[in-house]
């Protein structure tokens, strides 16, 4: 935290005074995820995790699921020849998360502002003014290969844009929001950012974020280090292991009197 | 049931990955190809990242080849010897098919060399197959009372002139188990011919490798299963060290479970090829190898429905 040189005690007091004054934060959502960690192990085909929270009255709310950002490279397909479909070039994309979920509670075009959906980068639209792809020779073509690269990762579940999937539910004064998000296995264990905002009059009115944690566990995670970490003994191993599983196999058939 | 793969990073269908298993291994102990050219295109289509598919397709072949293997050598059919030669001719011509990748690759146009020279190497070598050993199925019909054996069918007229040239070549070596007379130097020759297309097509060259032996080795067909089945076993096990190495690409619980399938497929497609003729199970192989070639022809033909896939494999 920064000291401001010839800060006054008459400043330090009023703002003393002004924290003690119960005034509703604009700015921040109540909201939960959960379970905020999903154990990866053998058996995982993917989760169930519910985000719920608080919202004014008169409020709507969009929750966006996201990772770090990062390149990524791939390869395009096209026409040879004017005949044969085949890989004819690669394409980077940068910055990109490796999942982008997007729920609302109605359309976002219906409810929030094109500028504010910029600003908070929700929405395909406002990701596509983001990124950069390499390389392309104008808009259209960039245009293009963004929605080739939106359609590639919704083929995966890991991308996507869902609008009225928010249930808000009223008690009395207080309205709940809720959503029950089927966890893609696709998605790769790693950190994620969960971030919720309320809307109002086509404005962000509240934002804020959470963390969902997905980690490989056990075995798989023993198994997944040791590729990385210990690429020769997990290479002579696997070898081994696949070998004596052929030479086992081998010799079951002989003793059920197959071989001669 | 699904299990959650740790280096894929995805989860598969426990069923569908045992089957896919049993079923290439079926073929590989059947005809003594890896399965490599059928296996990694499944894989891809299942949700594999393709790197990991290629790299664990070879481990997988380890152990079916293995199990392979070890029941054509309880049968008698395989010939170390040749296998050997072949190996080495195989290793140097990797070698330079890995070298020739990178070329073409400089030369922005390695993936329609690669998938051109695909189409071309099992369109030809299936036809050819499928048409000698029809032809041969049917000399067999027609002279009812004399057994058609592999060697009277191979020993067609075209192949004579062939065959003079062959015998001219020196370090003439006899291969007993085989019961042919070679020169080495052709034997390695063939080997490093497979090893240069195999590098370039990023498959095992199993496919390749036995109408090699059956046409231009003149070695019988059970026999050449086996020691098909042995080079491959090395090919694989270098391929697999070097992915798992260098590329952290082979994932060992989806090998574990294609080994599952597989291992026991090879002991069933062995005790089934040991009923059929040998002319017979080269059709089979023909046919199989027409389908792939026309399924990789379809797909060259129309449009993919995602014209985007992450860089890696081929």
């Amino acid at each position: 935290m920064r000291i401001i040189k010839g800060f006054n005690i008459k400043a330090l007091l009023l703002a003393g005074c002004l924290m003690l004054i119960p005034v509703p934060d604009a700015f921040s959502v109540t909201f939960k995820v959960s379970p905020e960690h999903i154990a990866v192990d053998s058996l995982y085909h993917g989760s169930r995790v519910s985000i719920t929270g608080e919202v004014g009255a008169d409020e709507e709310v969009i929750v966006k699921v996201t990772s770090e950002e990062h390149k990524v490279d791939l390869r395009k397909k096209g026409k040879k020849m004017g005949l044969l479909w085949m890989n004819v070039g690669e394409l980077e994309i940068e910055p990109v998360s490796d999942v982008y979920l997007l729920f609302s509670t109605r359309d976002i075009n219906e409810i929030l502002n094109p500028e504010q959906q910029n600003s908070y980068v929700i929405g395909y639209g406002s990701l596509k003014k983001i990124v950069s792809l390499v390389p392309v020779s104008d808009e259209a073509e960039k245009e293009k290969w963004f929605d080739e690269f939106i359609k590639f990762k919704e083929n995966d579940n890991i991308y996507g844009v869902f609008p009225g999937t928010i249930d808000v539910i009223s008690s009395g004064e207080e309205k709940k929001f809720k959503i029950d998000v089927d966890w893609p296995y696709q998605a790769p264990p790693q950190e994620y950012k969960v971030s919720a905002y309320t809307v109002k009059n086509g404005l962000i009115s509240g934002e804020s974020n959470a963390t969902l944690i997905v980690e490989k566990t056990g075995a798989l995670r023993f198994l997944s280090e040791m590729a990385f970490n210990k690429a020769a003994v997990y290479g002579v191993v696997s070898i081994f292991i696949a070998i004596f599983a052929g030479f086992i196999v081998s010799m079951v058939f002989k003793g059920g009197g197959g071989g001669h | 049931m699904h299990f959650y793969l740790p280096i894929a990073l995805t989860s598969i269908s426990l069923p569908l990955v045992l089957g896919l298993g049993l079923v290439v291994g079926l073929l590989s102990g059947l005809f003594g190809v890896g399965g490599g050219f059928l296996m990694t295109p499944l894989l891809i289509m299942i949700g594999i990242p393709p790197t990991v598919a290629a790299a664990t397709d070879s481990l997988q072949i380890v152990g079916a080849s293995t199990s392979g293997t070890f029941a054509h050598w309880r049968l008698g059919n395989v010939d170390f010897k040749m296998g050997m030669y072949l190996l080495i001719g195989g290793f140097v011509g990797g070698l330079a098919g890995v070298q020739l990748i990178k070329v073409l690759r400089l030369m922005g146009n390695a993936d329609f060399v690669i998938k051109i020279t695909y189409v071309l190497m099992l369109g030809i070598v299936g036809s050819y197959m499928f048409v000698e050993s029809l032809n041969a199925l049917k000399r067999a019909r027609r002279a009812k009372q004399s057994q058609t054996t592999v060697k009277t069918s191979t020993k067609s007229r075209k192949e004579s002139g062939f065959i003079k040239f062959m015998k001219g070549l020196p370090f003439q070596t006899r291969f007993n188990k085989s019961g042919v007379t070679h020169s080495a130097l052709l034997v390695v020759f063939l080997g490093m011919f497979v090893g240069v297309l195999a590098a370039i097509m990023g498959v095992g060259g199993g496919f390749l490798m036995v109408p090699v032996m059956i046409y231009l080795l003149r070695m019988p067909m059970h026999v050449v299963v086996g020691t098909s089945l042995f080079q491959i076993l090395f090919t694989c096990i270098e391929v697999s060290f070097l992915q798992s190495y260098i590329n952290h690409t082979v994932d060992f619980i989806l090998a574990i479970l294609l080994l599952a399938g597989s291992t026991f497929g090879a002991q069933i497609g062995t005790k089934l090829g040991k009923k059929l003729h040998g002319d017979q199970l080269k059709i089979l192989l023909a046919m199989i190898v027409l389908v792939v070639t026309a399924k990789i022809m379809l797909d060259l033909l129309i449009e993919p429905s995602v014209l985007l896939s992450l860089k890696g494999g081929h």
